[in-house]
């Protein structure tokens, strides 16, 4: 048990714990925008799969870390267009249309990496430069806190900034007036001379793109090469961590710590051959997700128009 | 200036070549009933719905309002009958919502409060730009309302029934901005179905009947009697023929002392004790959002009741299920017909069949026995003149009037002791009024106990036997027979007591 | 009047569903020739794989057996206004404790009495598992989408770590004993994988087809559904009802458990279920949540599958094509209503705006 103490351990769990928590991080950021502006967007899950697929074979072929991410953007960005699509201009149910997209990407992923890859034992790995951590000089040398914060992937300090800028437009700009607005009552929104459409449209945009994002971190940094669902329903537990985090970018950068550290400790206990049998580890993380749900779900309101379709009567 | 205006939907003509010429400097009332085409001109106006013809003409120049955006952009401001408010959002964050910055990224929110504070000041506005809406009064909200129009400088302000939900005291101050407005060189485009309010308020008045332009008068030409003809169309007598009660009938209600809590900030029940008989009518007025929808669904099972005593001819029915509630006799038209008192994807047939399956005229041994149900509801579609355009289509199909009759048929027929209807009428053109009205009537000869909730004081005047008026969740004072007045109501409404009333407990 | 407005929606149902899957086919075909292999015999193949040999009409009915009984269960939390993505976890639940009634109860029971209790413990473990969701909607507000999903792992890992510890067969592989040849369904044909379950299946699809068309308790469900403030002023308990609601649809794919384990697996393993809760919802959404059009969607889907395989093994083009095929159908089937209802209110009104024709002139004209 002693082990469990050290220091080593102690920064090992608490470095890999930020490293897990990324993906989950950017797509529940995204997600924040996504259901301000009142789109409840069940598809992030297939958003971040696509992401992961697309700049895993973009970074394979070309060896470019910054088409790759492009490209793992891109891709979110037009699986949420679909969503969109579907849910804005046609006026689909939103929950029906993003379990059918998530379908499709698991078909569509799975589909041409068996293609591009064939069936093979030993997954092919893109190895892309800077697909490393980047010690930042002096503050990585911080005991506890350096290696922990300071000696990540570039797309943790990214992604940092990302949580930031998220909070100040959506709650200090006239723009993140109109998406709040749009998702609480979206035809005072219109009266207003909001276009919710737009609005709307974009919001999910930037949730697509972040979830791309994220999903890209799983394929090409995280993991370094892609399997089919590798997802494995991060994307709900990003789902469940924007309501833990009551729909705002902190609380939310606060709940995916705590996810990456708790996935992260099942692996290190795991590491350290404690004595529980593994499936039970691997259960945590979700079993975790259920327990936070019942313990937040009643007390964080959502935005009053969530899930809702909007259909203006202008004629 | 508006010319020819003409809307359709489908195939009726919500608004028929309707002319309306505004001046500025003046208080323009639009009268009519509803469902005369009113709303829907001003929703033309603002850009919410496209005309089928005619022009807009606005400062000399006709114009094309193609959006709110483009409406506001005009200087033409509009107050909803809804509130377009955000509950969520602070008062000032309403008020900038759509506008564009100064080109910073970050909203300067000390200089949104001073602007707002200036205007308010300059129209005796009593704003707190940092104050929840949701915490707010109706009465304050409406405020934020046209604050939100005049901080886009709007010159031409349209309010859509804008009294309906203001006590008397509210009412006159909302008055006296409207005046100081119009005073000021700006227009105001004053809706209302309410005879006095037009002729107090207004400098002219514009009567639409059925889509189509009646007349414009100079209001101090008119009074009350020549106005109520021009938007009927025919003589109006005010008031319904009824028996008066005779008050020796069995107590069928008794609720003493109720309290229930409220949602958050809404207000709550805060110890209300009354009777009804069988065959009275009680009426409940008040402004809305006084405790009257707590009562009807504490008394309906629908809300917990924290104290006091709920008897339905002397059985308890105090914070029991509503299935039992249903089964001991308590009927409810609810306030919400479209998605609380029907359900809108279904048929006629299985919306009568609502809070009754259970019932032997609807199925048996948990089985639903279709030709019962089916011979039930034609019946009641005969019974209740319910016109449809498919008998098996969903109810969505149908209009406003007919799908209250729907609820009626069902909730009427089912043998109830007691009747809670509220807000009966509210939004229904006259023809629907009335038959409604004939219905409840003759619910109470039946010897049905009524309890009536409605904010149309009108309504209440005309059928209810007794009067309780309802503000914070309390009853105000109780009017009997010969009190029963609308200044008596009014007085109530607003939070005043009565000298009458005095005299009254004085002599009991 | 009732037969011309209900055959005039039936029509438009079923053009929609055919443009659906025609659409569905056409994009599939682009993605078959982006592999250089020519569609039409592809499909050929595929259709082959099916009809072409007795084995692959058997299969079909077999791989459709848990489909349609988890698809029923769907059809009934859908209706309920309940989104159950919960299949995969109350289908292990159900195939967890029926196979241990099948290796615990003394050797020698009679296969019926095995049986009968089998199904009762799938039933109430499955129930269990789907209830757990609506009870947790009902007394936390949580979401039933991500509590089930999060339910599908807690029982796929229940099922490793029992396959892994305590449950494991003898020889190391992580498996259960398998069941005593007694116990295991009979084949309703010989030499192929059809066996007695499909029977079930086609039962339980005409209760729950009689639930709907005929009980109170459906009749409830149903408003649940639609309306839940309705329900509630219609003195139905709705949070009660969530909770029933998601035990029926975990019982459902709890029975579909037992059924794959007793007719096709004869033990537990992980992997049994592969997706079949998303198949399911997918199958229960084509079927337009009528139970028994459920039967029809399921055999086409598993038609799909192994007319896939076969082309898989001809053609070198991968199965996965079928997520995509029976994805893209449901897609086009969600949107195809929305862009005809946006292209009439165009040629209507000749504007560039989002709109929608009001059914009823009062209900938009407030006034």
């Amino acid at each position: 048990m002693s082990v469990i103490f050290s220091e080593v351990f102690l920064v090992t769990l608490l470095a890999a714990g930020v490293r897990m928590a990324m993906p989950i991080l950017l797509a529940a950021t995204g997600e924040v925008f996504a259901e301000r502006s009142g789109m409840l967007n069940i598809n992030l899950e297939g958003q971040m799969l696509m992401g992961a697929f697309v700049s895993f074979v973009v970074g394979y072929y070309t060896h470019s870390m910054v088409l790759a991410l492009a490209a793992g953007i891109l891709a979110g960005v037009l699986t949420a267009m679909l969503m969109s699509l579907a849910c804005i201009t046609w006026h689909a149910q939103h929950t029906v249309v993003g379990i059918t997209l998530n379908m499709f990407v698991l078909g569509f992923t799975s589909f041409w990496y068996r293609v591009a890859f064939g069936i093979t034992t030993s997954p092919p790995k893109a190895d892309l430069a800077g697909s490393g951590t980047q010690a930042i000089p002096l503050l990585s040398k911080i005991p506890l806190l350096g290696p922990v914060l300071f000696n990540q992937s570039f797309l943790f300090y990214a992604a940092l900034i990302i949580v930031a800028v998220s909070y100040f437009v959506i709650f200090k700009t006239r723009f993140g007036l109109k998406i709040r607005a749009v998702g609480e009552y979206p035809r005072a929104a219109e009266t207003m001379g909001v276009n919710q459409i737009k609005i709307r449209y974009i919001s999910m945009a930037i949730c697509g793109a972040l979830a791309g994002l994220g999903g890209t971190f799983l394929s090409i940094i995280s993991l370094n090469r892609f399997v089919d669902n590798i997802t494995a329903s991060r994307g709900f537990i990003a789902l469940a961590i924007v309501i833990f985090g009551k729909w705002n970018p902190w609380l939310v950068l606060c709940g995916s710590l705590f996810f990456g550290i708790v996935d992260a400790l099942q692996l290190r206990l795991q590491a350290i051959g404690l004595n529980v049998p593994y499936h039970l580890m691997l259960m945590l993380p979700y079993a975790l997700t259920i327990v936070v749900m019942v313990f937040t779900a009643g007390k964080s309101e959502s935005p009053a128009a969530l899930g809702q379709d909007y259909e203006r009567e202008v004629l | 200036m508006i010319r020819n205006i003409t809307k359709q939907f489908g195939d009726s003509k919500a608004n028929d070549n309707v002319h309306l010429t505004v001046r500025s400097g003046e208080v323009h009332a639009l009268l009519g009933e509803n469902g005369a085409g009113k709303s829907t001109l001003m929703n033309i106006l603002y850009g919410l719905y496209k005309p089928t013809g005619g022009q807009i003409v606005y400062r000399g120049e006709e114009v094309v309002i193609d959006s709110p955006m483009k409406a506001l952009s005009l200087g033409i401001g509009m107050v909803h009958q809804h509130f377009m408010l955000i509950p969520a959002f602070k008062t000032w964050e309403n008020i900038i919502l759509g506008t564009e910055g100064d080109g910073k990224l970050k909203v300067d929110v000390r200089i949104v409060r001073e602007r707002i504070l200036t205007i308010a000041r300059q129209y005796s506005l009593q704003i707190d730009p940092d104050a929840r809406i949701s915490t707010l009064s109706v009465g304050l909200q409406q405020q934020v309302e046209i604050a939100k129009a005049l901080y886009r400088g709007a010159e031409l302000l349209i309010l859509d029934e804008p009294t309906g939900v203001l006590t008397p005291p509210e009412k006159a101050k909302l008055f006296e901005t409207l005046r100081s407005y119009a005073n000021s060189g700006h227009s105001v485009i004053f809706i209302s179905h309410k005879l006095d309010e037009v002729m107090e308020i207004s400098d002219r008045v514009t009567v639409l009947r059925g889509g189509k332009n009646v007349a414009t008068e100079n209001t101090a030409d008119m009074d009350k009697q020549k106005l109520a003809r021009l938007m009927v169309g025919r003589n109006v007598d005010f008031g319904v023929q009824k028996d008066s009660f005779a008050g020796e009938t069995s107590q069928v209600l008794s609720v003493h002392n109720l309290v229930v809590p409220g949602n958050r900030l809404v207000s709550s029940l805060k110890g209300v004790s009354f009777t009804i008989r069988a065959g009275e009518i009680v009426g409940i007025a008040g402004v809305d959002g006084n405790g009257q929808a707590e009562l009807a669904e504490a008394l309906t099972g629908l809300r917990h009741v924290e104290q006091g005593e709920v008897l339905l001819g002397g059985q308890n029915i105090k914070n029991i299920s509503p299935r039992r509630v249903i089964d001991t006799g308590v009927a409810l038209i609810p306030e919400d017909r479209k998605s609380v008192g029907t359900v809108k994807n279904y048929t006629i047939d299985q919306n009568i069949i609502l809070r009754r399956e259970k019932a032997p005229s609807a199925s048996r041994h948990g089985m639903l026995a279709y030709k019962r149900i089916t011979r039930r509801t034609d019946e009641m579609i005969k019974e209740y003149d319910i016109r449809y355009t498919g008998r098996y289509l969903p109810v969505s199909a149908l209009s406003g009037g007919n799908l209250q009759k729907v609820i009626l048929a069902r909730e009427i027929s089912a043998n109830c002791r007691l009747l809670i209807a509220m807000h009966p009428t509210r939004g229904l053109d006259v023809g629907a009024i009335e038959f409604v009205h004939a219905k409840l009537l003759q619910a109470r000869e039946k010897g049905t106990a009524l309890l009536l909730i409605s904010s149309e004081l009108e309504e209440i005047l005309a059928l209810a036997d007794r009067v309780f008026v309802m503000c914070d969740g309390r009853f105000a004072g109780e009017l009997t027979q010969r009190n029963i007045t609308m200044e008596n109501i009014g007085m109530l409404m607003g939070g005043e007591t009565l000298a009458a009333q005095k005299e009254g407990e004085a002599d009991a | 009047m009732r037969k011309h407005s209900k055959n005039g929606d039936v029509l438009d149902t079923a053009r929609t569903i055919l443009y659906s899957i025609l659409a569905a086919f056409l994009v599939s075909m682009v993605f078959i020739l982006a592999l250089g292999v020519n569609p039409l015999s592809a499909f050929a193949a595929m259709s082959a794989g099916v009809f072409g040999r007795a084995y692959g009409l058997a299969e079909t009915v077999a791989k459709a057996t848990p489909l349609i009984i988890i698809g029923l269960g769907i059809t009934i939390a859908s209706r309920g206004g309940l989104a159950n993505l919960g299949g995969d976890g109350q289908y292990y639940m159900g195939a967890l404790s029926s196979i241990c009634v099948g290796l615990f109860l003394p050797k020698g029971t009679s296969p019926m009495i095995v049986w009968v209790l089998a199904f009762m413990a799938a039933v109430l473990f499955g129930a269990f598992w789907g209830g757990l969701a609506g009870f947790l909607k009902a007394r936390f507000h949580t979401s039933e989408v991500i509590i089930t999903i999060m339910l599908n792992y807690v029982a796929l890992y229940l099922v490793g770590a029992l396959v892994n510890g305590a449950l494991q067969a003898p020889g190391g592989i992580p498996q259960t004993r398998a069941l005593d040849k007694a116990y295991q369904f009979v084949k309703l044909i010989p030499g192929t994988r059809v066996h007695a379950g499909i029977l079930i299946g086609l039962v339980l699809a005409l209760l729950v087809w009689l639930l709907f068309k005929k009980t109170t308790l459906g009749y409830r469900i149903q408003t649940v559904g639609e309306s839940p403030r309705a329900a509630q002023y219609g003195g139905i308990n709705v949070k009660r009802y969530e909770v029933i609601i998601m035990g029926l649809a975990g019982a459902a794919a709890g029975i579909a458990g037992m059924v794959d384990v007793y007719g096709v697996h004869f033990r537990v393993l992980e992997g049994i279920t592969n997706g079949f809760g998303f198949t399911a919802l997918l199958i229960a959404l084509l079927a337009r949540l009528n139970p028994l059009a459920v039967v029809l969607g399921s055999l086409f889907i598993s038609a799909l599958t192994v007319g896939a395989n076969a082309m898989q093994i001809q053609m070198n083009v991968p199965t996965s094509i079928v997520n995509v095929v029976q994805s893209l159908i449901i897609f086009f089937m969600l949107i195809l209503p929305g862009i005809r209802k946006r292209r009439l209110s165009r040629r209507k009104h000749g504007g560039g705006l989002a709109v929608a024709a009001p059914a009823d002139p009062q209900t938009t004209v407030v006034g």
